[in-house]
């Protein structure tokens, strides 16, 4: 009976556990603790963190993991089993003759590409090595935008279009950090991934991440998204220290209406100027905008619906899952890792300043129609955390102040400006 | 390197590095600078338009003869805070209250900005 049992336990998985995995399950617990007790963006942390959890619990039939020769793991690859059903032949005539005379065939045509039919008979892969295969393929992100522009109102934006210079003056801080992540070592490919944490954007963060350096997916979903959380923390301080009181009262002008047209003139004309400076932002600006002009086209309501709640509520949960499995203990406890929290802390302090230093050159330059510099910070993507984070501090200083749709503006201008700076990095950096 | 050619080795130099960086700065700079610029054409052009709508719906106003309403008097200005302060007190359901004055606003945003208090005040901020 005993021998019995002895070799069932041998089929459980409490043989395989290292110390390593318990040191994630303890990284997991703290994701977890942060996401539920302190509701530091509970939507991803939750996946995210459920994910790594099962990334370091032996598990069978859910994802595979596959050492490769430079010493880092693959995660999410399938095996197919395929018999081939047809080689490329020779061609002979139908009535069996054999080839021309090639001396007399003319001149001797390009050689096809040879393709080989197979048929497949069996594809082995867990779950997960399925559904991350929207990250491997870059659909989640993207499709996610779609979901962020059915949600954006950019109306803000458009009534005060100069607001995009803050949007674009945040990416300082992206750029900024490419350089740290340059000198602490990183390939380029690696630093442009960890700068783009910067921009506060958690689906460009992985589309560009999983494009350049897939090896520091985990690693720098998790900073990206833990430094969202933390907005409302890093931000502050520097907000308050780079403005004066005077500076922080500022009140502004009231914004004016937009009209429907102008919103839907602007998804169209976004989507054509980033296109066509920076192709490989394509795919994340062009979702981004289909999801904003449905929603602003006012015919397509059940589209929008889905977009804003099902389809985004969908891909939220297998994006987040899908990044935690990439957080395995062989991969995630490294030294790598620390540097990327401390260059991703790095990334938001520095775009934070950016966008209040250059909201008050702006104001030294046009003192007529003064901004408030606190919602420079909002050009850091984080919508709306950063918007709101902008609003908080200004009625600090004046009870009275209403910044919230002011900082709006910045702050979906942050959107672009970080997708457009994705789109340079891979057009640098991908090939 | 050329500053406007940014392909970047794995390890860069210095120099390449932070042409790099400027070169992306000048990218994004560049793209949210002429989206920036269309907007302000646009919004003219809309601006314009909503404009020389209002100035005909006016010209139209003025050439209709209209009821000349009967000059505020100071009974009725009575009411009105007599009603402004029956609602305090209902709001304030109780509580010790002293009403200091009774003014206009002066910037005609009281709706849209209590909507904004009503929106900010539904969501958490930590």
């Amino acid at each position: 009976m005993f021998s019995g049992l002895l070799d069932f336990f041998q089929t459980t998985g409490f043989g395989l556990v290292t110390w390593k995995m318990a040191l994630m399950w303890a990284v997991a617990g703290t994701l977890l603790w942060l996401a539920i007790a302190k509701n530091f963006e509970p939507l991803l942390l939750v996946p995210i963190a459920f994910g790594a959890l099962v990334a370091n619990l032996p598990t069978r039939g859910v994802f595979t993991s596959e050492l490769q020769a430079d010493g880092t793991y693959q995660t999410a690859t399938f095996k197919i089993e395929a018999e081939v059903l047809a080689h490329p032949a020779p061609y002979v005539s139908p009535d069996g003759l054999a080839l021309p005379d090639p001396a007399h065939a003319g001149p001797t045509p390009e050689p096809a590409p040879q393709t080989t039919t197979l048929k497949v008979t069996k594809v082995e892969g867990g779950l997960f090595d399925f559904i991350a295969q929207g990250i491997k393929l870059e659909l989640f992100p993207p499709l996610i935008f779609l979901g962020v522009g059915a949600l954006t109102d950019f109306g803000p934006l458009i009534a005060l279009p100069r607001t995009l210079l803050l949007g674009a003056a945040a990416q300082i801080g992206l750029f900024f950090t490419f350089f740290g992540a340059s000198l602490l070592g990183f390939t380029s490919k690696q630093a442009g991934s960890i700068a783009i944490i910067g921009g506060a954007d958690g689906p460009t963060a992985i589309f560009l991440a999983n494009k350049l350096a897939p090896e520091l997916l985990g690693a720098i979903a998790v900073a990206a998204y833990s430094y969202m959380a933390l907005v409302p923390l890093i931000q502050p301080p520097i907000m308050r220290l780079l403005t004066t009181e005077k500076e922080r009262k500022i009140r502004m002008r009231s914004l004016r209406q937009v009209s429907k047209k102008e919103k839907l003139i602007f998804s169209l004309m976004v989507m054509t100027v980033c296109i066509l400076l920076v192709p490989d932002a394509a795919a994340l600006i062009a979702m981004l905008m289909l999801g904003n002009f449905l929603r602003e086209c006012a015919v397509t309501e059940r589209l929008v619906k889905a977009a804003q709640n099902e389809i985004i509520n969908v891909l939220t949960i297998f994006l987040g899952v899908s990044v935690g499995i990439t957080m395995r203990a062989e991969t995630f406890l490294a030294a790598e890792t620390i540097k990327i929290i401390v260059l991703g802390v790095i990334a938001f302090s520095v775009a934070t300043a950016g966008g209040v230093l250059v909201a008050k050159l702006m104001n030294k330059l046009s003192p007529g129609t003064p901004i408030n510099p606190l919602i420079g910070s909002a050009g850091v993507s984080a919508v709306p955390m950063a918007a709101r984070v902008s609003h908080v501090e200004g009625q600090k200083a004046d009870p009275g102040n209403y910044l919230l749709m002011h900082a709006m503006g910045p702050n979906v201008a942050g959107v672009i400006g970080t997708a457009v700076a994705a789109g340079y990095f891979l057009s640098t950096l991908a090939n | 390197m050329p500053l406007l050619l940014a392909f970047l080795p794995a390890q860069p130099s210095l120099s390449e590095s932070i042409a790099f960086q400027l070169n992306g700065l000048i990218v994004v700079f560049i793209a949210l600078g002429s989206i920036w610029g269309l907007l302000e054409c646009m919004g003219w052009i809309f601006r314009r338009a909503a404009a020389a709508k209002i100035t005909a719906a006016a010209s139209t106003a003025a050439s209709t003869p209209v009821a000349t309403p009967a000059p505020a008097t100071a009974e009725d200005a009575g009411r009105l805070i007599a009603i402004i302060s029956a609602a305090i007190h209902v709001t304030l359901a109780g509580r010790s209250h002293r009403i200091v004055s009774v003014t206009h606003s002066a910037e005609h945003q009281d709706w849209s900005r209590e909507g904004r208090r009503q929106i900010f005040s539904s969501h958490k901020v930590r």
